[in-house]
């Protein structure tokens, strides 16, 4: 049975999710090739000296890493793990959550609720809701995260990621990312 | 056996092909890590490998074992070996994975890959030790089969 166990260890060997999903996943950028990391770091030190890298490329990067999570996320469409058109039921059925999952009477008018259930955004619980738009009727994934000093840093922004258009926002506690087909927002602040 | 100073990354990948092991379908098994990941985070938990199986494992068993029919496979205890010259091609390979039952690749993948014991496997399945056995006896003969004459899996 060597040559099957070989064969099977080869199998599973050759699997491997890919490293934008498990970045994205773990709320960190892929993993690069070594032969980068000099010249990486080189940049990230001349960056450092000029006093430009926390306030530009950091920024830059996690905006960049949540577009991509929240792309995905909105891609796959994964059902509704709890079936409710109430803000109220679904923050009952997630009972983890610390946080009022509620938005804004903007978007609450604009949509109807399909569902929601849990998934994260830079490694941190969130909650990802199915919408309804009301004018459209294009679903829509809106996702809502307790505010970060991470979170925090990032402007009010509407971008495309992967032909999905996205809309990043927050209000004093929380972070809003709402994903949809491209330029079918309704307004939102 | 998994060691537990792996980065986070090869974390996932392990949870990833454990996942695979589980239901053979890539995006699924993508779903299960996501989902594993996000709940035990949501715990506060620091996430090691057997936790992250254990928790790969609830969720799939509430996701899809239950709303699936049985495979029942008929039981042929027959020895049957693949000739040890014969190159086994990763298609090849692939397609025998997708006709072993879920049970038995789990089996497999955690005593072949991983290293687990059968009493380890026994313990995380809930399932007796001769059971785990059997499992992984029977799902290497199969693989052994379907492998030597590809044919077989096609009823």
């Amino acid at each position: 049975m060597k040559q099957i166990d070989d064969a099977i260890r080869q199998h599973y060997a050759s699997k491997r999710m890919p490293d934008a999903t498990v970045g994205a996943l773990i709320g960190a950028a892929p993993n690069r090739s070594s032969r980068w990391i000099p010249a990486v770091a080189t940049a990230a030190i001349l960056l450092l000296a000029f006093g430009l890298y926390d306030r530009v490329q950091d920024r830059s990067d996690v905006t960049q890493g949540i577009l991509a999570e929240v792309a995905m996320n909105h891609a796959k469409g994964l059902d509704a793990e709890i079936v409710s058109t109430s803000y109220e039921g679904l923050q009952a059925g997630l009972s983890e959550l610390t946080f009022d999952i509620r938005p804004e009477a903007g978007v609450v008018a604009q949509f109807e609720l399909i569902g929601g259930r849990y998934c994260s955004i830079k490694g941190q619980l969130a909650a990802q809701f199915k919408l309804r738009a009301n004018t459209s009727g294009d679903i829509h994934t809106l996702y809502v995260t307790e505010q970060t000093e991470v979170l925090a840093s990032i402007a009010p922004l509407d971008a495309m990621a992967d032909e999905t258009s996205i809309r990043l926002w927050s209000d004093t506690t929380r972070f809003f990312a709402l994903a949809g087909p491209e330029a079918a927002h309704p307004a939102t602040r | 056996m998994f060691d537990k100073n792996v980065n986070l990354t090869e974390l996932v990948q392990r949870g990833y092909r454990y996942a695979l092991s589980l239901c053979n379908d890539e995006t699924n098994a993508e779903d299960l890590v996501h989902d594993a990941w996000v709940r035990l985070q949501g715990r506060g938990k620091r996430v090691e490998i057997p936790l992250l199986i254990v928790t790969i494992r609830n969720l799939y068993i509430d996701r899809y074992r239950r709303s699936k029919l049985v495979v029942v496979e008929s039981y042929d205890d027959q020895q049957t070996g693949v000739d040890p010259d014969r190159v086994i091609l990763p298609h090849e390979m692939e397609a025998a994975m997708s006709q072993i039952r879920p049970e038995k690749r789990e089996a497999i993948y955690l005593n072949v890959v991983v290293g687990y014991s059968a009493q380890e496997i026994a313990d995380l399945t809930e399932t007796s030790r001769n059971s785990i056995l059997s499992l992984i006896h029977r799902g290497k003969q199969k693989l052994a089969r379907l492998l030597s004459d590809p044919k077989e899996g096609r009823t």
